[in-house]
């Protein structure tokens, strides 16, 4: 059978290889052999989870969630602050809470787009081995790709470098692959963790990109160059993929 | 303003390019042959040009501001260059409007990238086109040399971002070029599929409306893609109420089968919509009649 890789595999290579100087947190090999064997996500992808699921469904399955109080540490000393009602949503068994103005955010978003096909995955045959990816919404002729944010500070390069709008313009025939930011500003995860109330969520200017001539060889180089890492590490038994 | 309706084409809007390149080759030159410019000259470089127009002689950002109800009467609004422009001038509006943020780069960026948007959208408002030139950076990308315009790096992404085109302009063989596909070694950006354009002599009748030309095929190629996109999405709407008022299998039939009038990309995500909604309905696919029959 022949190996199907996850563009989002592809792209933590990448990471690692190229050891970008402003890369988000520090990508080690073991980090990228972590994504192939057993990733389970974290607090920051379960938020994001929840905030794309809104973009997905629209009125994802929730609990309602009243105003209370979060305590957190500060300087050592215990202290308190009000946040609004909100929903609680289920990913993977992780209670992820949001408040009312950063669901809106999500559906303002969602219906701004309403020709679309949400979560559409593609898969290529690449002769060797199988590229599969995701795309969160497939407007007719472009890719939106949904990145929910938890610092201020990066790079457009830091997503114009990536692979990913790369191998998903070639995976779904396309020329334009946006890159739509949401940034939770202020997130800290020993406060907030699950329950991001409170944080003021804003949108990014869309971070475009287009497919270009030497696309399609970039993609194949890099392909390759994964394989051989994967092979040398005896992991290609690993390479499956299932929905 | 009217409003622009979802399904609407968009109507013709001015367009960004940025052009970048070593000294001497004739980036300002090029500019200058597009239609009805402006050059806001930040760089002191107007005279090196090799056809003059008119120039606004900028050194401040309130230079450039106090201008802008002059910069109605122009079609193109040439900076020259961009670096100046919000690396300096921008930069020190910042600060002089707060002092904070000269010891605050991040927040002095936020207040230099709203400024400079909000000059972006005044002069696309009047409907005018701007070219930002920048020079040439080459710096160290691996083991490649990588060339990108020369600014800031926030700034560079601000401007690489809100550009259609960047056109790296270069000489090869003699001839000079302008290079919007992106490549390893230099930084572009290529919305229309511009080919590589060979920049004519200065001296030949195609020089006088290079740039003006290079404009209008932008602006008819993402024209041509907002048609496109119109259509697709007219056509997808109108599929997917006929997939709603579908009942019996010979009606998934025919929504199985217009899904080839949908742009490629769209057709497997459409079949999977028309499955799922049958399977609700209690029909499958049999693929050996190759049509949709009672679930067993």
């Amino acid at each position: 059978m022949k190996p199907t890789v996850r563009v989002t595999t592809i792209e933590s290579f990448r990471c690692w290889i190229e050891q970008s100087e402003r890369s988000f947190y520090e990508i080690t090999e073991q980090s990228v052999i972590d994504s192939i064997t057993k990733f389970e996500g974290n607090v920051k992808t379960r938020i994001g989870t929840a905030f794309h699921r809104i973009i997905e469904e629209g009125t994802p399955k929730c609990d309602k969630v009243d105003a209370g109080v979060r305590t957190f540490t500060y300087y050592k000393k215990q202290q308190e602050e009000p946040v609004p009602c909100g929903r609680v949503f289920d990913v993977d068994g992780y209670k992820v809470t949001l408040d009312i103005p950063q669901i809106k955010v999500a559906l303002d978003y969602r219906n701004q787009y309403p020709d679309v096909f949400h979560e559409y995955r593609e898969y290529k045959d690449y002769g060797y081995c199988i590229v599969t990816g995701c795309a969160d919404m497939l407007c007719t002729t472009e890719i939106r790709d949904i990145k929910t944010k938890f610092i201020s500070n990066f790079e457009d390069s830091d997503y114009i470098s990536s692979c990913q709008w790369r191998y998903y313009l070639e995976l779904f025939g396309l020329d334009t692959f946006h890159f739509d930011l949401f940034i939770f500003d202020d997130y800290k995860e020993d406060k907030y963790g699950y329950d991001v109330r409170g944080l003021p969520i804003r949108r990014h200017d869309p971070i475009t990109c287009y497919s270009y001539q030497t696309m399609e060889q970039d993609n194949r180089y890099l392909l390759n160059e994964f394989l051989k890492w994967a092979n040398l590490r005896n992991l290609t038994q690993y390479l499956t993929f299932k929905e | 303003m009217p409003i622009i309706k979802k399904d609407d084409v968009m109507p013709e809007r001015p367009v960004i390019i940025v052009l970048y390149g070593t000294p001497g080759t004739g980036k300002t030159s090029v500019a200058s042959t597009a239609e009805n410019p402006i050059l806001v000259d930040t760089d002191r470089g107007f005279d090196r040009a090799v056809q003059r127009i008119d120039t606004l002689a900028a050194s401040s950002w309130g230079d450039i501001t106090s201008e802008l109800e002059t910069m109605k009467s122009y079609k193109t609004i040439v900076v020259d260059t961009a670096k100046a422009m919000l690396d300096d001038y921008l930069a020190a509006y910042a600060v002089s409007t707060d002092p904070k943020l000269g010891y605050n780069s991040l927040k002095r960026f936020g207040k230099m990238a709203d400024d400079f948007k909000l000059f972006v959208n005044t002069i696309r408002s009047y409907g005018a086109d701007l070219i930002f030139i920048c020079h040439d950076k080459e710096e160290k990308d691996g083991d490649n040399f990588k060339h990108s315009p020369d600014c800031t790096g926030q700034s560079k992404d601000l401007l690489i971002r809100i550009a259609d085109q960047v056109g790296y302009v270069c000489k090869e063989n003699e001839k000079r070029v302008i290079r919007f596909e992106p490549r390893d070694c230099y930084v572009g950006k290529n919305v229309a599929k511009l080919e590589t354009k060979e920049i004519p002599d200065c001296t030949s009748d195609d020089f006088s409306n290079f740039m003006a030309t290079i404009i209008t095929e932008v602006k008819k190629a993402i024209q041509n893609n907002s048609e496109a996109q119109k259509e697709a999405n007219e056509l997808l709407e109108s599929m997917r109420e006929s997939l709603s008022g579908a009942m019996n299998p010979e009606d998934f039939d025919a929504c199985l089968e217009a899904r080839m009038q949908l742009p490629p990309a769209m057709r497997k995500p459409f079949a999977a919509e028309v499955n799922k909604k049958a399977k609700e309905k209690g029909f499958a696919f049999d693929k050996k009649e190759n049509k949709y029959v009672k679930a067993a």
